[in-house]
């Protein structure tokens, strides 16, 4: 669908498309009342401000590294390191501050923001143990409040920039995961799959992965199976898969499992099966990725594909990472009633299969339009799709 | 010595389980995958946001009962006996907060008081009825405590992350040429990585040209060293790059630095030997007074005597270092300041990260690395080997 890259959507990029992001997360302020917003989460700081800080993988205790005061429109940020690389220029160095340690510090820094000292209404993204008996020394009549909840439905609806650099990245993850499953055969080893996997991805011009796997052999019953060192068999089911941040750091992720056997040999008959069930369920609920339908409209569909191999299924909104679930095997029925589809939402969906002692795990994207949905990712699972 | 899981796993638990006790607390609810793999579990390494849906949690009792809240289909595998196994929950979600800690008063029956080491926003403000008449304290801080001393399994997780990344590093230092991009070394050094051991990046690539027109500093005088890499920058003949990465073995943390001369020829020039000579010079002082008793002021004013500006104004001198994460216990010379470090007491088994940094305001040379070791019973031992080709070329001859 090349003529969806609609000339002036390509152009909504660096400055312009980080600007309409932040005037977004300003409006969710102005209507949720918060005076002040602060982010420890990292995909929040990127969203809000386009900043590129040192990427970890994990997830960070929580630090007040990011505010936004809606009064004067500014982002606040803590930089790593007194250079500008990484962050925008509109973040000049009077709205950065250096990391600190000492906490009387951590809280002068702040208090010197203009707006902070007045703001009643404050929402945060999260608390640690730690900045939750500091803060309200800063803050001693103020209240704080859910962030998270709001930005994640700010986030999960996405610009036509945005829709660019997603694009690209489910391109550039089915390129990195295409080079370990071109490797997945008996006698390989797990970890040379997730070697070639991050080599590609550098090459591709990716420099951080959202999920570095899996790529793990699935033989047995564990869809859980965390891959390690071990040897590809012949016969055997591989998982590959995984993650990619492209662009200012948005997520492209796929995976399929692939059968592993030497010349002559055949996948078994249930072997064989997983992918087309896979097929059929995968394809059966991002059918039912469309706007108007709720996560509880996703899971029926899960349970409606004719057959009941499904041992687990996540649907999830993808942009910076992760923002949040939509739908879930075994999640709260309320919580999915909660999750609203809209158009230009982008969702990763994974399904694992289980079916006569085997695994089959696979992930795609799909991009909700008006239209119902749009497949983003494309990987073929070789002989297992061919038979 | 050989690495046994089975005896760090069981050294962990105790230690964490002597910190739950010696502060009357029942229980810690774990979120943060770097104290879940204190207790035995490891996760597929993930984004921070990947983290934060489908997330595992895991239930350390005084007891030193496991329980754990598994996602659905992603890589997980928990080296200790569990209790009970349950599905996740949506922690960012005020019903899933509640059915969690509904669920721990079930496993968990008297409870009183309990640890939580990540708030998530349903917890945020007193945990809003979440879980009446119990008493939350600050359960993060309680696994550091405990992850503080490593036993000798640990430090042979962080001996090995070490020599793993040092390896990566090098191959790709002698891979360089002006022309040579940032994501090539990257990709060096990421693959050959995996292949030697490594379970996965631990930390950006950061390969930071100095003083050179890609330098962008803000603050006058201060080295510019970035903490990320953004515009996959090609290297060029004479430039200096301060490298700065880390690695996973079993769960544990390298931190490696090192500065490179990227050259066709690299020959150091004398100002350049200066600066490492004077690094060698911090490393040896502080170094040789390491011992258990010794407090971190007096390592810090050794550091001072030589350069008093040794370190990076918005870092420090070293950091303690172990899981993955944040830096660990002690920071010294930070800007806790020096009564800090006074009061802080080298302990047997601490892991600590020296960083000094030497660089002349004239922007003709600059030296930084850093050197990892544990406090041992009588001094302390080098973790990892030192490589500083070509600024220590004429001490080799």
């Amino acid at each position: 669908m090349v003529a969806q890259f609609a000339s002036e959507d390509a152009l909504q990029q660096g400055p312009a498309l980080r600007a309409i992001r932040k005037a977004r997360v300003l409006a969710m302020m102005e209507e949720q009342g918060f005076d002040l917003c602060i982010f420890g989460r990292e995909s929040n700081v990127k969203y809000v401000s386009g900043a590129q800080r040192l990427w970890m993988p994990g997830a960070r205790n929580f630090a007040p590294t990011c505010l936004v005061v809606r009064e004067t429109g500014q982002v606040h940020l803590m930089s790593f390191a007194p250079t500008q690389e990484g962050i925008p220029p509109e973040i000049r160095p009077e709205h950065q501050f250096l990391v600190t340690w000492a906490p009387g510090n951590f809280l002068d820094k702040l208090r010197a923001i203009p707006g902070v000292e007045t703001a009643r209404r404050i929402g945060v993204d999260g608390m640690s143990p730690f900045f939750s008996e500091s803060l309200p020394e800063l803050f001693a009549s103020c209240e704080f409040l859910d962030a998270q909840a709001p930005l994640a439905q700010v986030r999960r609806v996405k610009l036509p920039g945005e829709i660019v650099q997603i694009r690209h990245a489910a391109a550039v993850a089915e390129g990195a995961v295409g080079a370990a499953a071109a490797l997945a055969a008996p006698g390989v080893f797990e970890h040379e799959l997730h070697a070639a996997f991050l080599a590609r991805m550098y090459e591709l011009g990716a420099t951080a992965f959202s999920a570095c796997g899996p790529f793990a052999i699935l033989d047995g019953d564990n869809e859980n199976a965390l891959g390690g060192r071990r040897m590809i068999e012949d016969g055997s089911l591989v998982a590959v898969g995984g993650g990619v941040l492209f662009g200012e750091g948005y997520e492209g992720c796929v995976a399929r499992t692939l059968w592993c056997g030497t010349r002559g040999n055949r996948p078994t008959r249930a072997q064989q099966e997983l992918h087309g069930h896979w097929r059929r369920a995968v394809d059966g609920i991002i059918a039912s990725c469309r706007p108007g339908n709720d996560g509880t409209d996703i899971s029926k569909s899960s349970r409606n594909v004719g057959d009941n191999y499904i041992r687990s299924f996540v649907v999830r909104s993808t942009g910076f990472g992760s923002e949040g679930l939509i739908a879930a095997s075994g999640l709260d029925e309320a919580y999915e009633r909660a999750q609203k589809v809209e158009a230009n939402m982008v969702l990763a969906v994974r399904v694992a299969i289980a079916l006569g002692g085997g695994i089959y795990l696979g992930d795609e994207m799909v991009l909700v339009t008006d239209k119902g949905p749009e497949l983003l990712t494309g990987m073929w699972s070789g002989v297992l799709e061919a038979a | 010595m050989e690495f046994d899981r089975k005896r760090m796993d069981a050294a962990r638990h105790a230690r964490l389980s002597a910190e739950l006790r010696a502060r009357d607390v029942d229980a810690v609810l774990i979120t943060s995958p770097f104290n879940q793999e204190y207790v035995g579990i490891s996760s597929l390494w993930r984004d921070d946001a990947r983290y934060r849906d489908d997330p595992v949690a895991a239930l350390f009792t005084a007891d030193g009962e496991l329980y754990v809240w598994a996602p659905r289909s992603e890589g997980m595998a928990v080296s200790v006996p569990v209790e009970r196994l349950e599905l996740s929950l949506p922690l960012d979600d005020k019903r899933g907060c509640q059915q969690l800690f509904d669920q721990i008063r079930s496993h968990v029956p008297g409870l009183r008081r309990i640890g939580v080491d990540v708030f998530t926003p349903p917890m945020v403000g007193g945990f809003d009825g979440l879980i009446p008449g119990v008493q939350v304290v600050d359960g993060h801080e309680i696994v550091l405590q405990a992850r503080n001393i490593k036993t000798p399994d640990e430090v042979e997780c962080i001996r090995q992350a070490q020599i793993v990344t040092e390896l990566a590093a090098l191959h790709a230092r002698d891979s360089m040429r002006p022309g040579s991009t940032q994501n090539e070394l990257s990709r060096l050094i990421a693959e050959r990585a995996i292949l030697l051991g490594a379970e996965a990046m631990g930390l950006e690539v950061v390969l930071n040209p100095v003083f050179s027109p890609h330098s962008k500093a803000t603050i006058e005088g201060q080295l510019p060293f970035s903490a990320a890499s953004t515009e996959n920058l090609t290297m060029r003949e004479g430039e200096l790059i301060l490298l700065d990465l880390g690695l996973t073995w079993n769960g544990y943390h390298s931190d490696y630095g090192n500065t490179w001369l990227c050259s066709h020829d690299p020959v150091a020039t004398p100002e350049q030997k200066a600066c490492f000579q004077e690094w060698m010079t911090i490393m040896d002082e502080v170094l040789t007074r390491i011992r258990p008793g010794v407090t971190c002021g007096e390592l810090e004013r050794a550091a001072s005597k030589i350069q008093p500006r040794h370190a990076l104004q918005h870092l420090y001198l070293a950091h303690g270092t172990g899981l993955v994460g944040h830096p660990e216990m002690p920071l010294i010379g930070s800007d806790l300041g020096i009564a800090f470090d006074d009061q802080f007491v080298l302990k047997e088994g601490m892991v600590i990260v020296f960083e000094p940094v030497v660089w002349r305001e004239d922007q003709k040379a600059a030296f930084r690395a850093e050197e990892t070791i544990v406090v041992t019973e009588s001094g302390y031992e080098l973790l990892g080997t030192r490589n500083y080709w070509p600024f220590d070329a004429e001490a080799r001859s």
